[in-house]
């Protein structure tokens, strides 16, 4: 749902309502962004294997013949 | 057969909270009559199941008699890797053999990736209830 969608109801609101809307926007936004800042001091490793498709094949093969033997 | 079991994600780092959630699995490594435990990364974007240098040691393993070398990317590719085959048993589902790129870094998780931990179970992810479900194939 978009916000020129959303707006009508917004208005709707009694006031009481707005503001609580307004505290819960903006500790959701505060939120996010205390995490962005947490995760931008720290340095993420990533160690997936990604496309090490040469070495899928050999492990495979080694499957294979390990299945054969047994 | 037994159903597929529930797992919870594991926040890795408490001050991030689900932020830092990942999908682990406790499984155990056999080779001959040594085993060891560990805490698993269940990871659907690895080509291959990895194991760091230390925990190979612990069944028993023994790097000069693995005699398949392995290429890897990211940021094991710095590293020699080898073809290690243990067998592994996941909560009460039936052990089946893995396939691991054993690495000679200490660093990297116990990963397990689509050759061939995908290919010997069926995973769902959930991750907005942090909660994953693996079960033996189909």
């Amino acid at each position: 749902m978009t916000l020129p969608e959303l707006m009508p109801s917004i208005e709707a609101l009694p006031r009481a309502d707005k503001l609580h809307l307004i505290q819960l926007l903006a500790a959701d936004v505060a939120r996010d962004e205390a995490i962005a800042r947490e995760l931008a001091d720290k340095a993420v490793p990533i160690w997936s294997p990604y496309d090490a498709f040469d070495g899928a094949a050999i492990l495979l093969r080694a499957l294979n013949e390990d299945k054969v033997a047994s | 057969m037994a159903a597929a079991q529930q797992f919870p994600y594991v926040a890795v780092d408490p001050s991030l909270g689900a932020a830092s959630a990942l999908p682990y699995v406790p499984l155990t490594l056999q080779r001959a009559e040594l085993s060891v435990t560990v805490s698993a990364l269940v990871d659907s974007g690895a080509a291959l199941n990895a194991l760091p240098y230390g925990i190979g040691l612990q069944p028993g393993a023994v790097w000069e008699e693995q005699m398949i070398p392995l290429r890897l990317t990211g940021n094991l590719a710095a590293l020699e890797a080898r073809a290690l085959l243990l067998t592994g048993t996941l909560d009460r589902f039936p052990s089946v053999r893995l396939a691991f790129a054993w690495t000679r870094n200490n660093d990297v998780p116990v990963i397990l990736g689509q050759v061939n931990f995908f290919m010997e179970f069926d995973v769902s992810f959930f991750r907005s209830r942090l909660l994953f479900e693996v079960g033996p194939k189909k």
